[in-house]
C-alpha cells in the first residue's frame, strides 16, 4: 500500500518535472469521454457525442516563484475525434507554474482577424461565414432526452458581439498538466436538453449556457 | 561550339527571357490619385500577375459549384459591373432563389465591411460565402479542395502561384481577392472632369444634376466612392415575403432594424435592379423613390429626415443625368477582366 502510493507520487512527482504537454480532457462521470459512447443523464436518458470542438485562446501561465505571467496568445484548436490536437505547448515547463488562465473561444479581435489559415482554417468546420465569425465551442450528439423524431443536438456556441459576447476566461491551478472539462456538469446543469438541443447562431442562450462553461473546466 | 550547346544556350536564353517578360506584366490594382489608402491588408496576400489570372479563372470557372453549374460570373457580371441582372435577387444552383440582390463589384480594396446587412469583415471571407450558401454554390468546402487537388489545372496553378501542393480554402479565397481587388473603377466622365483631362466637360444639365446630388444624396453615397460603410435606411418598407431585417440580423441590436448597406452608385446605370431587395428596376424611379419618401418614417436615416428630398420632374432628370457620368465604359470593357480559363 504504502509502496504504491510512493510509485505513484515518484511517477507524479517525474510527471511534472519533465517537459509535460498542457492536454485537454473532456470527461463523463470523471472518467475521458469517448465519442459515440452511449451515457446516462439525469439517471435515466441515454446521451452520446457525435462532435466536440473547441477553441482556445490567450493562455496566461503564473509562475510559482516570481508571479511573472508568460502569455501565449495563438488560436488552439480542439478536436476530440483527432488525437493530434489533444495536447499542446510542447517546450514549456508545466511545473514552473501555479495556475493558467485562459479564453475558452476567440475574442472578437481574432473573430474579425481575416485569418483563415492553420487554426482558423474554415475546413474545421468552426468557421460562421454569413457574420465572418467563429464558433467557440461545438458540441453535436443524441439524446432520449430530446423530444424530437431524431433526437439530436447540436450546440454551436459562438458570437463576439455585445450583448451575446461568448468567450469565457477561465482559471485554472496546474496541479498536473491536464485540464478537465466536465461535461456531465454542463449537461446536466447548464443545459435543458428537453428545452434547448439546437443553437446554431449566436443568441442570447448561446450567451446564457457560455457563461456556465467556466464552472466545468478543473 | 557544338551547334547543339548553341541551340541549348538560345533556349535556356529565351525560356529566361519569357520568364521574366510573363513575370514583368504587373498585377492591375492600382492606387488612384486622391483616393485614401485601401483598407485591405495587402501584406497577408501580396499582389502577384500570376495569381490574378489564377483567380480570374476561377472566377469564371462553374467548378467552384457542387454540379458545377454556377460560377462566380453567373451572378456578377462584367458588363453590368458585376452586378446580377434580370432577376431582383439573384439566382443560384438547382434554380434557388436567394434573398438578396448580388452587388456590383468594384473599388473592393476600400471597404470596410461587404454585404447588405455587414456581416462580411474582409474580402478574403468574403467568397467563402457564395461558394458554401445552400441558395448559391452549395459547395462543401472540403469536396472543393479535393475538386481543385484533384484537377491537373488547378493542382499545377497552385503549386506554381502558392507554391502548394495541399490547396486550402485560404488559397482560394486569397487567388480570388487578387482578382477582385483588380476590379477599380475611376475612370468615368466624372471622375475626367474632376481631373481635367481632355478638355471634358459636364453638361449644363449634368452639372445641375450634380449640385442636387450634394444636396441631397452625397450624405450617405460619398464619394469617391460614392458608397460609404455606415449603414442607412433610405425608407423602404419590410418586403412581408423576404422580411429581411438587414443589419439587424448580425448585430442582434433593434436600432440595426431595417438598416442597409449603401452601395456604391459608381455604374449605377448598369447596375439594375436596385436597392437590397431588387425592387426597383428601373433608375428614374429610385430618384422618384427618394421624393416620395415617408417623413413620418421613424427609422428613416438621419440625413433624409433632416433634409427632405424635393426634386422638380427637371431636376429629376438632370440628377439621372449626372448619375450616368458615374458610368466608366472602360471598367465594363476591360479585358484584362472578361472570361478566361487557366491554361
Ligand atoms: C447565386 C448568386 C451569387 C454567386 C454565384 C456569387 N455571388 Fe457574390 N453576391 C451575391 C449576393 C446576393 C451578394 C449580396 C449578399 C448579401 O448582401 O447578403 C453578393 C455579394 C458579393 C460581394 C460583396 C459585395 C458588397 O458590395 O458587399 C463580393 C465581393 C462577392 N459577392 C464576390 C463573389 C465571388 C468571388 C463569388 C464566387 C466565389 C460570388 N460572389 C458568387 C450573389 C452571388
Ligand atoms: C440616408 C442615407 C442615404 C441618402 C441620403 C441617399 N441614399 Fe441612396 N441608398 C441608401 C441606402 C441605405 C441604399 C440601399 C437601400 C436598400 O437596399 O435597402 C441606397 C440605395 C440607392 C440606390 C440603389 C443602388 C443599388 O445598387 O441598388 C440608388 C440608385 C440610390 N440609393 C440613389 C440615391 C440618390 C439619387 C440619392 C439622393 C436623392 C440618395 N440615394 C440618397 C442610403 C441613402
Amino acid at each position: 500500500m504504502k509502496v504504491s502510493f510512493y510509485l505513484f507520487f515518484l511517477s507524479f512527482g517525474f510527471s511534472l518535472n519533465c517537459y509535460g504537454q498542457l492536454s485537454i480532457i473532456p470527461t463523463w462521470n470523471k472518467k475521458p469521454l469517448e465519442l459515440q459512447h452511449v451515457y446516462l443523464i439525469h439517471n435515466k436518458d441515454s446521451i452520446s457525442f457525435s462532435t466536440l470542438k473547441i477553441y482556445f485562446s490567450d493562455f496566461r501561465f503564473k509562475d510559482k516563484i516570481s508571479g511573472r505571467i508568460t502569455s501565449i496568445d495563438t488560436l488552439i484548436f480542439y478536436d476530440l475525434a483527432d488525437s493530434s490536437t489533444h495536447s499542446f505547448f510542447n517546450d514549456l515547463n508545466l511545473s514552473n507554474y501555479e495556475c493558467v488562465a485562459f479564453t475558452l473561444g476567440l475574442d472578437s479581435s481574432k473573430n474579425v482577424s481575416g485569418e483563415l489559415e492553420n487554426a482558423y482554417d474554415p475546413l474545421l468546420g468552426m468557421y460562421w461565414a454569413w457574420n465572418t465569425g467563429y464558433i467557440n465551442l461545438k458540441i453535436m450528439g443524441e439524446s432520449s432526452a430530446v423530444p424530437t423524431n431524431s433526437h439530436e443536438f447540436e450546440f454551436h456556441l459562438g458570437g463576439y458581439r455585445s450583448p451575446f459576447a461568448t468567450a469565457q476566461t477561465i482559471q485554472i491551478d496546474l496541479n498536473d498538466q491536464y485540464i478537465y472539462f466536465d461535461l456531465e456538469k454542463l449537461f446536466s446543469e447548464n443545459i435543458k436538453l428537453t428545452k434547448n438541443h439546437h443553437i446554431l447562431m449566436p443568441c442570447k442562450d448561446a450567451f446564457l449556457i457560455s457563461q456556465g462553461l467556466s464552472a466545468c473546466f478543473k | 561550339m557544338k551547334s547543339s550547346s548553341f541551340l541549348f544556350i538560345c533556349f535556356l536564353g529565351f525560356s529566361i527571357l519569357a520568364f521574366t517578360l510573363k513575370k514583368a506584366i504587373p498585377h492591375p490594382f492600382y492606387q488612384p490619385k486622391e483616393w485614401p489608402k485601401p483598407t485591405y491588408n495587402f501584406k497577408g496576400n501580396p499582389l502577384d500577375y500570376e495569381k490574378f489570372e489564377l483567380g480570374r479563372a476561377l472566377f469564371y470557372d462553374p467548378i467552384l459549384s457542387r454540379d458545377s453549374s454556377i460560377s462566380c460570373a453567373s451572378c456578377h457580371l462584367q458588363f453590368t459591373a458585376f452586378a446580377h441582372v434580370d432577376h431582383k435577387t439573384s439566382h443560384g444552383i438547382d434554380g434557388r432563389v436567394g434573398k438578396r440582390n448580388a452587388p456590383g463589384l468594384a473599388n473592393l480594396a476600400w471597404r470596410k465591411l461587404f454585404h447588405w446587412d455587414g456581416g462580411v469583415l474582409n474580402l478574403n471571407a468574403q467568397a467563402i460565402n457564395p461558394i458554401t450558401h445552400v441558395d448559391e454554390m452549395d459547395m462543401a468546402l472540403d469536396s472543393l479542395m479535393y475538386r481543385l487537388d484533384r484537377s491537373p489545372i488547378y493542382s499545377a496553378a497552385f503549386k506554381r502561384t502558392f507554391g502548394t501542393t495541399d490547396i486550402r480554402p485560404f488559397h482560394l479565397v486569397k487567388a480570388l481577392a487578387q482578382f477582385t481587388l483588380a476590379l477599380i473603377s475611376e475612370n468615368s466622365k466624372y471622375d475626367k472632369v474632376k481631373h481635367g483631362e481632355d478638355g471634358i466637360e459636364f453638361t449644363e444639365q449634368e452639372k445641375k444634376g450634380l449640385i442636387l446630388f450634394n444636396n441631397f444624396c452625397s450624405s450617405c453615397h460619398k464619394p469617391p466612392f460614392f458608397a460609404s460603410d455606415d449603414y442607412k435606411s433610405n425608407g423602404l418598407p419590410i418586403d412581408p415575403e423576404l422580411l429581411d431585417f438587414g443589419r439587424m440580423t448580425i448585430t442582434g441590436n433593434k436600432r440595426d432594424s431595417l438598416l442597409f448597406m449603401v452601395p456604391t452608385l459608381r455604374n449605377i446605370e448598369y447596375s439594375f435592379p436596385y436597392m437590397h431587395d431588387g425592387r426597383i428596376s428601373k433608375l428614374k424611379d429610385v430618384i422618384k423613390h427618394y421624393t416620395l419618401l415617408d417623413y413620418s418614417n421613424p427609422l428613416l436615416s438621419k440625413e433624409l429626415r433632416k433634409n427632405p428630398v424635393k426634386l422638380s420632374e427637371n431636376e429629376q432628370k438632370d440628377l439621372l443625368a449626372f448619375l450616368k457620368t458615374l458610368t466608366d465604359k472602360s471598367f465594363l470593357f476591360d479585358e484584362r477582366f472578361k472570361y478566361s480559363t487557366m491554361k
